[in-house]
């Protein structure tokens, strides 16, 4: 936590210095035509972990990961680590019904893939959005 | 013998019957916890894949876990509950009815990312019907090794109580009845019960035989010789030549001895008839009463002789009573004939006052009669006569004494056949005699006797040797009719009327003035 702290703390100067207006660590992001405007901790988390299985417009939800924000991420979003979320998802691939959100190797390629796809629903480093993206709920720790 | 094996088995068999019956029911209600707490440790188990089927929706998931659950034979069935929806229910719905021993199992399924959420709950429905038979068997089970077990417990009680205590005791038993006290015989110790109760019990009663037996034989040896001592008691109370027996204060003879029987006439039988001593005494029945008054009143013996008519009703019976006081106002009285010392004492009184020479009253005898005669006077007249052989001395001294001692028995003879039946005669020494008239009408038949005694006296004596002795009688007469004259007084009165006969001649008699 010290580690991220500090990230904190750097991102934090830099984004002062650069004059936006971001102040978290991931945020999440949708395609602008999916009709949402925002979405709280629990939407984004029964999102994220496969209980709701469509957008809040009714739209089928597609979920991305980006890998070397995962664990980040999870554990802003629900306080549990990777080991655990690997262990959840474990139980219901048995199952088959509900599948886990797919792995993409970075901010960059979620965003593409969500500036693509309206029904699309990932996390990038708020750095990297652009004008393509909705930023619908900002992660911060 | 037999019973106490019984009842040891009734009783052992009874709580048998009770401890298995109070087992099954709790063997029973301990399986079913058991039981319940196995189902509630398979939801503990299943818990988290239930949680995460149920925050996924997951269908399949929370299918496999039920299906899972139900595998359990205790487990009827199962419902996954998410929201408000069944997302899974297995087994069957309508024919279950939850009993209150054996509840439905609900738990709530929490997020497994915050565990205050609840997104579902697991309900669990337990297999009434399997587990009671379950528990049903398995309680049997426990039963029937309980009977078992009391069965092997009480069989083995009963053939130690049997051949340890039952047998030895009832062997012992038997012995004992068929035991003759006094035999000398004892009881045998049962074999191996040489240092048990068994054994100590042997030889305590074997103790207590030979006591008993010492006891008897000493009993035996007191009885023989209270025996011996009752038999010559009774030997000197029935062979004594004395009678013996107990008197009660009324009189009456109680026990008496053989001598009384053959002496006083008493029955045989002592208990027959009642015997009263005052009776047999006859007119000295008072005498009776006032010696046991004597001897009750002072505690002391005392004793007093009676005279009894004999049986043939002419000779008389003396007896010497001697009565001794007994406790409760009885007497214990002895008899000795006296009659033989009575008679020999009055041939002694008698033979006290006769001459010893001519068998006449001597003086003595005389004068103890006259006072009686004296005493006996009513309105008769009695005649003292003093009488003095004439001519004795010369007799005497011609023809010695023997002829002397002759002559003065022939006079003797002579006077007892002048005078009557009722008369007195007596020698009062020497040549002088006295005789007692008594009963005289008036002083003519004293004149009479008198006159008939001097004709009588002056013929001639024969003597031993073929001579004769020619004596005579002076006679002197005091006639009284009065019964407070003195005997002494007639006899001075007498003597001087016999000097004034020999002074007026002999041969004659004179009258007293």
């Amino acid at each position: 936590m010290k580690r991220y702290a500090h990230r904190i703390a750097l991102l934090g100067s830099v984004l002062l210095a650069s004059g936006t207006a971001q102040a978290g660590d991931l945020a999440i992001i949708v395609h602008p035509s999916s009709g949402v405007d925002a979405l709280t901790r629990e939407e984004a988390s029964h999102l994220f972990l496969g209980r709701v299985k469509t957008l809040p417009s009714g739209e089928r939800a597609i979920v991305l990961d980006s890998v070397p924000q995962r664990d980040a991420f999870y554990r802003g979003l629900v306080g549990k680590g990777l080991a655990e979320i690997n262990a959840y998802w474990a139980r219901l691939r048995f199952s088959g019904r509900t599948q886990p959100p797919e792995q993409l190797q970075d901010s960059r390629a979620v965003l593409e893939r969500v500036a693509n796809e309206p029904g699309a629903i990932g996390y990038v480093d708020p750095l990297v959005t652009d004008k393509r993206v909705r930023t619908v709920l900002k992660l911060d720790y | 013998m037999r019973r106490t094996t019984l009842l040891i088995l009734f009783f052992a068999g009874l709580v048998g019957v009770m401890v298995a019956m109070g087992s099954t029911v709790l063997v029973a209600r301990e399986e079913r916890q058991r039981l319940q707490q196995n189902l509630v440790e398979l939801m503990q188990t299943v818990e988290r894949t239930a949680s995460v089927a149920a925050f996924a929706r997951d269908e399949q998931l929370a299918s496999e876990v039920a299906q899972g659950l139900m595998r359990n034979r205790a487990v009827a069935r199962v419902v996954i509950r998410e929201g408000g929806r069944d997302l899974v229910a297995h087994g069957p719905g309508t024919d279950l009815r939850p009993s209150p021993a054996l509840p439905v199992l609900a738990r709530p399924l929490m997020s497994p990312f915050s565990p205050q959420e609840q997104v579902g709950e697991l309900e669990v429905w337990p297999a009434i019907a399997k587990i009671e038979q379950d528990a049903g068997a398995y309680s049997r089970f426990i039963a029937i090794i309980l009977a078992l077990q009391l069965v092997s417990v009480v069989a083995s009680v009963a053939w130690v109580v049997l051949n340890v205590v039952t047998r030895p005791v009832k062997k012992l038993s038997d012995e004992l009845h068929h035991l003759r006290i006094g035999s000398g015989e004892l009881i045998v110790l049962p074999a191996g019960h040489g240092h048990d109760e068994i054994g100590r019990l042997t030889g305590d009663i074997n103790a207590l035989i030979a006591r008993m037996e010492g006891l008897l034989t000493a009993e035996r040896e007191l009885r023989a010789e209270r025996e011996e001592s009752e038999r010559k008691f009774r030997l000197i109370f029935e062979s004594a030549e004395t009678g013996i027996f107990t008197l009660d204060s009324g009189g009456q003879l109680h026990d008496w001895n053989p001598w009384m029987t053959r002496t006083l006439g008493l029955p045989t039988d002592r208990h027959g008839s009642a015997c009263s001593l005052r009776t047999l005494l006859g007119d000295d029945a008072s005498r009776l009463d006032a010696l046991m008054v004597r001897v009750l009143a002072d505690q002391r013996p005392a004793g007093a002789d009676f005279a009894l008519t004999g049986r043939d009703g002419s000779s008389t019976l003396w007896l010497q009573l001697v009565l001794n006081p007994l406790p409760g106002n009885l007497m214990q009285g002895i008899v000795n004939d006296v009659t033989e010392q009575k008679q020999a004492e009055a041939h002694a009184i008698a033979m006290a006052e006769r001459d010893a020479l001519t068998g006449l009253l001597n003086r003595r005898g005389i004068e103890h009669r006259l006072t009686d005669a004296l005493r006996a006077l009513h309105g008769q007249g009695l005649a003292l006569m003093l009488l003095d052989l004439d001519g004795f001395k010369q007799v005497n001294d011609t023809y010695g004494h023997e002829a002397g001692d002759r002559v003065l028995a022939t006079v003797a003879r002579q006077l007892e056949g002048v005078i009557r039946r009722t008369d007195l005669v007596a020698r009062l020494g020497g040549d002088e005699f006295v005789v007692v008239l008594q009963s005289l009408e008036s002083s003519d038949t004293a004149r009479f006797i008198a006159a008939k005694i001097v004709s009588t006296l002056s013929r001639p004596i024969t003597l031993a040797d073929g001579q004769s002795a020619q004596i005579g009688a002076s006679i002197g007469v005091a006639y009284t009719e009065s019964r407070h004259d003195i005997g002494d007084a007639l006899m001075r009165r007498a003597d001087e009327a016999m000097y004034e006969a020999k002074r007026a001649g002999k041969s004659q008699y004179r009258f007293a003035s």
